[in-house]
């Protein structure tokens, strides 16, 4: 109190006057944008990106990779199907516990489908014609009803995705035999016809 | 007397305080600060005073800067983001390209003209149901994809609980530009079921909803505006819309967040960063798409008894040439656009080096008189794209090249404008005898005073850019013509010439309307809304500099923000 009673008085008017000043200046008198742009802050929490490093793109944009499908994103198992014939018709069965009937002769793997299915996909079923004693391969529901023989052998994607093959079916005029297959020369052997697409792996 | 003394002390106080913090006795600052008046004039003096005191050079001290342009106050609005603005924001987010996806969307009305992000883009039940069927589609490929969310810092194979909630806040931050509140953050936290017995499935089904829910955020699909909104992030955002055409990167964001666009110079140093950024050079590739409507190009259709080697990969020859050319002088050389009508079109593709180098003789195509074509009016692209079939259209060329070169924008021809057809003018008649019926009818001559001299120099270019010195007629083609353009006339015969008077006679007026472009391209405006002071004070302020310069202009430009 003595230091300040020994300042002139004006100096001592002036420190009288701080809460004035702060008054004045924390008014909306002097305050303006200092930018054209905005700059106000918030109070965002940036946490979770602080310590985070963003991967970088590659410099030419255009050799981005493409976006991936879901078949390989999720990149589901496959399992071999096996064929065996019995000189009129094929069977195709799981490689275990799914043996064909007396007569049949194993042909080895016929094709691989999907263990489990995701959205978009079909299940593969297997199907027997009691009216031919036939058995043949088909998608959702066995064609006209038929029984559906055995479990769902596995899924295929219903329409076709990045990389993937059909799996192709066609019919033999001379046999009734109903062949299953992805390789399309199978289906182009003579007296095969009506090839069509019943998934796609 | 007392209280006399402490009002003169009160004063004395007050003004000397005011100049300092204020940071010293600039005219125009000291001004606002005592007399702030409006939004815009604070803006104009307050600018005005930056230009002063910046050591930038850029910045410069023009005596005209665009901050004494009248500019309007910023009014909240906000605009649907154009297609190509949603893709590219996902490439940038997900490491993608989705080039394909991107079909899904339907086609904007706002991308189909240039300028392309000029007004709002509207938004119909159609649409919503194709931004829907996108989103799904994205997300859909994105849930089971370990790349994406090792990208945001988890990995599934290997993650605890205690990942999941930095992983979703930082794609909702990422996505949104640092407009997600804790209450969306919460909600996509909500969709992870981490207690469900198989836990990485239940985590994928969690990406699948976030990246769904943020794909389809008005945050993500417009440039939200509102009078509280306008924050430091919202000029991040704004940034990254117009340079890149994309959404903030994790840097801009924190830079942001740290106050570095409170100085002037640290604002021109985030921008120099992200024009130096690939996002930036594929984001003026794509402006100049727009200007030259090369997308139009692939529809072009021609028969085969006249164009043999008329082929859907010769359009794209021709139009990534003709981008790649216009990037390589403006982008890559720093050059002005009126050096694109002296470029040389040198090491052209192979299907089009058959067109530039006259290899279609025949009675109407002869070699042409100079053994190089230069410049950009003679590409054979914008030949192409102003034909109509197998016909060249003069009209539609000399309309192409005013409007995109000049800035000469006419309205559309007045009903019953093909008068010539009611009229006796023979069997074939040349394109100049039919325009010679402009100039009998004064409501054509207003028009096609300016076009048809441009249109006539161009008519030796056929519908696929070869060239021709007679019509399939026989008849000679007369490529004659002057234009009467910003107080000069000039004249010419043949694409070669025309471009040579454009660049000796008007060569800044070329060079002022490619920055209006740009400028009208980056505040969302139409021709109308931007005025010619604040083009030609950004101009003047970047006439040394390249689009980079000319970018950092528009953007330091108090109307830029008003927008």
């Amino acid at each position: 109190m003595a230091m300040i009673r020994r300042m002139p008085r004006g100096i001592r008017v002036l420190f009288a006057m701080i809460p004035f000043y702060c008054l004045i200046f924390s008014s909306e008198a002097l305050s303006f944008e200092s930018r054209p742009w905005p700059t106000r802050p918030t109070d965002t929490d940036l946490s979770a990106i602080e310590n985070w490093s963003e991967p970088l793109l590659p410099q030419d944009l255009e050799s981005l990779p493409v976006l991936p499908s879901p078949r390989a994103a999720a990149k589901p198992p496959q399992k071999p199907i096996m064929k065996s014939f019995n000189g009129t018709y094929h069977f195709y069965g799981l490689a275990a516990g799914d043996n064909p009937p007396a007569g049949f002769n194993n042909q080895g793997v016929a094709f691989s489908l999907f263990e489990f299915s995701l959205p978009g996909m079909v299940s593969i079923l297997r199907c027997f014609d009691p009216l031919r004693s036939r058995h043949f391969i088909a998608a959702q529901k066995c064609d006209g009803n038929l029984a559906i023989e055995g479990k769902v052998l596995g899924f295929a994607w219903l329409d076709r995705q990045e990389d993937s093959k059909p799996l192709l079916q066609c019919y033999d005029q001379n046999s009734d035999n109903l062949l299953t297959t992805v390789a399309e020369s199978d289906c182009e052997a003579p007296g095969l016809r009506g090839t069509q697409a019943i998934g796609y792996l | 007397m007392t209280s006399r003394k402490y009002f003169a002390h009160y004063c004395l106080v007050f003004v000397f305080l005011a100049v300092l913090v204020n940071g010293g006795c600039s005219r125009g600052k000291f001004r606002s600060a005592l007399f702030a008046g409006s939004s815009a004039e604070k803006m104009e003096n307050v600018a005005g005073a930056e230009k002063q005191s910046s050591k930038d050079p850029l910045v410069g001290d023009a005596n005209a800067g665009p901050e004494s342009c009248l500019i309007q106050e910023p009014t909240p609005k906000g605009r649907k983001k154009t297609n190509i603005e949603i893709r590219y924001s996902l490439e940038d987010l997900t490491g993608y390209s989705l080039e394909e996806a991107a079909m899904l969307l339907t086609p904007n009305p706002g991308s189909e003209t240039f300028p392309s992000a000029a007004g709002p883009v509207p938004w119909d039940l159609e649409g919503l149901d194709k931004q829907i069927a996108f989103a799904e589609y994205v997300a859909i490929r994105l849930q089971r994809d370990d790349a994406f969310a090792k990208r945001y810092g988890l990995d599934p194979d290997r993650f605890s609980d205690s990942d999941v909630r930095p992983f979703v806040t930082r794609i909702a931050l990422m996505f949104l530009g640092a407009a997600a509140s804790e209450d969306l953050i919460e909600s996509l936290f909500g969709e992870y079921d981490l207690e469900a017995p198989a836990r990485k499935e239940s985590f994928y089904r969690g990406v699948r909803a976030s990246v769904f829910r943020l794909i389809l955020d008005p945050h993500f699909l417009y440039e939200v505006e509102t009078a509280e909104g306008r924050d430091a992030f919202w000029t991040a955002r704004r940034l990254a819309l117009v340079i890149w055409r994309s959404v903030p990167d994790r840097e801009l964001l924190l830079k942001a967040a740290s106050g570095a666009f409170e100085s002037q110079d640290g604002m021109v140093s985030e921008i120099r960063r992200m024009i130096a950024s690939p996002k930036s050079k594929r984001a003026f590739q794509s402006f100049v798409r727009e200007w030259l409507a090369v997308d139009t190009l692939s529809n072009s259709q021609r028969s085969l008894e006249k164009y043999a080697n008329f082929s859907s990969e010769l359009l794209k020859e021709m139009e990534t040439d003709y981008v790649s050319r216009v990037m390589e002088t403006l982008y890559k050389q720093k050059g002005k656009a009126s050096d694109l009508l002296k470029s040389e079109m040198t090491n052209a593709p192979q299907n089009l080096q058959g067109i530039l180098g006259g290899e279609r003789q025949s009675m109407t195509h002869v070699a042409e008189p100079s053994s190089l074509r230069k410049g950009i009016l003679a590409h054979p692209a914008l030949a192409t794209l102003t034909s109509v079939g197998d016909e060249p259209n003069a009209v539609k060329r000399a309309t192409y090249t005013l409007k995109r070169f000049l800035c000469i924008d006419l309205p559309p021809p007045p009903g019953g404008a093909n008068v010539f057809k009611a009229l006796d003018l023979g069997p074939s008649p040349t394109t100049r005898e039919r325009f010679d019926v402009h100039s009998t009818n004064p409501s054509c001559a207003s028009c096609h005073s300016v076009l048809d001299g441009v249109g006539l120099a161009m008519e030796q270019y056929d519908a696929l850019g070869y060239f021709r010195s007679k019509y399939d007629s026989g008849r000679e083609i007369d490529p004659s013509g002057s234009l009467a353009a910003y107080g000069k006339t000039i004249s010419f015969s043949g694409v070669d010439e025309l471009q040579t008077q454009l660049h000796s006679q008007l060569r800044d007026s070329i060079d002022r309307c490619l920055t209006r472009h740009i400028v009208e391209h980056s505040f969302r405006s139409t021709s109308s809304d931007v005025s010619k002071c604040e083009v030609d004070a950004i101009h003047d302020r970047a006439s040394k500099g390249g689009i980079e310069d000319m970018l950092i202009q528009a953007l330091l430009t108090p109307g830029f923000w008003a927008r």
